[in-house]
């Protein structure tokens, strides 16, 4: 008896954990699914299934634009910080030099820097970036300084993440297989794009969406250094959605603009789940 | 001729050069110049050449009165906030989080739900979470409202993300859903790098077992607790989105990362603001020295 007790006891807890992760976004998909009137009747289960908050998105509050911009910065931001970091982790992990400790940490340091400490000498920077850019190119490209912008600082409070991830998984390669490279007289360059690049690639790949994610999810630079409809990212985006009159707030598209945000989010960590596991421990301690 | 490891140890260097120069130029340089200008009188007209001004925008005294960030009572009130959300929203997420890492533990057919279920908070973004947590906490039409209504307990919707009363606890509880998955997928790697037979021993079911966790298992995951208590301190700290998409306007919770910012970007006291971030980022560097002193995260790279 005890044996089935425990049994149903244990799987009490779990589904406990998974209503309580799940019912939230569970509650968004629902809403987001349902017309006007059926919104604001409160239940665990959709009445109907109804496409309108979607198409209104799709047409409207130019949504469509915002999700572009977030995968533009995100795309740029991304591949810059993953090949800078590629190679600094190797200098990091694989061979020691005096100083290297301190670098680490000066690394870990940035990274939990709080954002608001460079913002104004930033908000600086950016006007007289947008100065010296609006000089060079003409006003066709002009939509875009904010988003260029966006991917620099990005960038910035990236890299420490990815340095400090990518360093601890190539810490992980066994010494041996670099080993013979060495032996062969093949230059550093070549062991990192043909020993390493092999067995990193699903590091890399982790590192890479992990931070992509942070991108995606990033709010104050994405307010304070966008200011127009058509540079907007996906966090403004929603954030800014509004109904015309305060009491009118349109919870159904706020919930379906939410959903199409995360969504890609889940699928794609639900695919990689024990490879994000691994790659959210290597960030903070070894892996 | 050069050694091996001479010609490594400087090609090593050079692939350094890139995130040095990116550091330099984005965080180190940004930096001075948000402490110089907060010895300036930078407003939105003169913020490319504002005048040196000394310390007054931290505190002075003219004719009698103080002024300045120091002697803002809105400022010491959103040191209070930052540090009230902290202190009780990251204990919430250790105790959260240990709690799940060790039903992640459970070995079941529903073992893999679970571990996906707890990665889903962490995933979304915080402004959908605020959302969704608003959406269900709204006063007339939340499914939150609803529940306390159908069983007895609330007469009328309560409001309460806007109610000041209960506005900062809706944020902790936000911010607890968010991030105890962080914790708990720490204290899971902590849980799994342990030997087995700790593990088992663990798992003696009954009174006895949570006796033998806090005696036995919990001090040989404290490491991996203090890494998670660091990371999402020295995060809780700065914390801006939620705070600011719950109630941006409200005096009663602003964190001192919604006050600097305000100062900048609502007022245009560029001046100002900078001061309180630096002042904001001397507090955070004092808190997050003691903090790595404390767990000595210093140390990780010779723990190998």
């Amino acid at each position: 008896m005890n044996k089935i007790y425990d049994k149903i006891f244990k799987y009490g807890l779990q589904i406990i954990v998974i209503i309580f992760c799940v019912f939230p976004f569970y509650y968004a998909v629902m809403t987001s699914l349902e017309g006007s009137a059926a919104v604001f009747v409160p239940n665990f289960f959709p009445t109907e299934i109804n496409p309108k908050n979607y198409i209104y998105l799709l047409f409207e509050h130019n949504f469509p634009n915002t999700i572009l911009n977030s995968l533009f910065v995100a795309v740029v931001t991304v591949s810059i910080s993953i090949t800078i970091s590629y190679f600094a982790a190797w200098s990091l992990s694989r061979v020691s030099f005096k100083g290297r400790s301190m670098f680490l940490f000066v690394i870990l340091a940035i990274s939990m820097f709080p954002q608001i400490a460079v913002l104004t000498g930033m908000y600086q920077l950016f006007l007289n970036f947008k100065e010296f850019y609006f000089n060079i190119f003409d006003l066709r490209v002009k939509g875009i300084t904010s988003l260029l912008w966006l991917c620099f600082t990005y960038t910035m409070f990236n890299i420490p993440f990815t340095v400090w991830v990518l360093t601890t998984f190539m810490k992980g390669v066994p010494k041996e297989i670099e080993e013979a490279a060495i032996v062969d007289g093949a230059s550093s360059f070549l062991i990192l794009r043909k020993i390493f690049l092999p067995i990193m690639t699903p590091a890399i790949f982790t590192t890479a969406i992990m931070a992509m994610i942070a991108v995606w999810n990033e709010f104050l630079f994405a307010l304070t250094f966008t200011a127009t409809n058509s540079d907007r990212t996906i966090t403004v985006g929603i954030a800014l959605i509004n109904g015309t009159i305060e009491y009118e707030v349109p919870w159904g598209s706020i919930m379906a603009a939410s959903v199409i945000v995360t969504v890609p989010l889940v699928i794609i960590t639900l695919l990689l789940q024990g490879r994000i596991m691994s790659g959210l421990t290597a960030g903070s301690i070894k892996g | 001729m050069k050694s091996v490891s001479q010609i490594r140890k400087r090609t090593a260097l050079i692939f350094l050069i890139p995130v040095t120069l990116v550091l330099l130029s984005s965080a180190l340089y940004p930096l001075i110049s948000t402490l110089y200008l907060s010895l300036t009188d930078a407003e939105l007209e003169n913020f490319l050449n504002p005048n040196y001004v000394g310390f007054i925008n931290y505190i002075e005294n003219y004719e009698g009165m103080w002024y300045g960030v120091l002697a803002d009572s809105l400022f010491w009130n959103s040191v209070r906030n930052t540090l009230v959300f902290s202190i009780f929203s990251v204990s919430l997420e250790v105790i959260l989080g240990i709690s799940f890492a060790l039903i992640m533990l459970i070995e079941n057919k529903l073992k893999w739900f679970v571990r996906a279920a707890v990665l889903i908070p962490w995933a979304i973004p915080t402004i959908v979470s605020a959302r969704m947590f608003e959406w269900m906490l709204q006063d007339q039409f939340g499914i939150f409202n609803y529940m306390l209504i159908g069983m007895g307990i609330l007469e009328q919707g309560k409001a309460w993300t806007t109610d000041p009363q209960t506005s900062m606890i809706v944020i902790i509880i936000i911010d607890a859903w968010k991030t105890s998955p962080f914790v708990a997928i720490l204290v899971y790697a902590g849980l799994k790098a342990l030997p087995n037979e700790v593990l088992e021993a663990g798992k003696v079911d009954g009174t006895n077992g949570i006796t033998q966790f806090y005696y036995i298992i919990f001090p040989l995951i404290l490491p991996a607790i203090a890494v998670a208590i660091v990371f999402r301190g020295l995060d809780a700290l700065r914390v801006f989105d939620l705070i600011y998409l719950i109630n941006a306007g409200s005096k009663d919770i602003m964190s001192m990362t919604v006050y600097a910012r305000r100062e900048m970007f609502e007022y245009s006291h560029f001046g100002f603001g900078a001061a309180a971030s630096t002042m904001l980022t001397l507090i955070i560097g004092v808190i997050a020295v003691i903090f790595i002193q404390r767990t000595r995260l210093h140390k990780l790279d010779e723990m190998e």
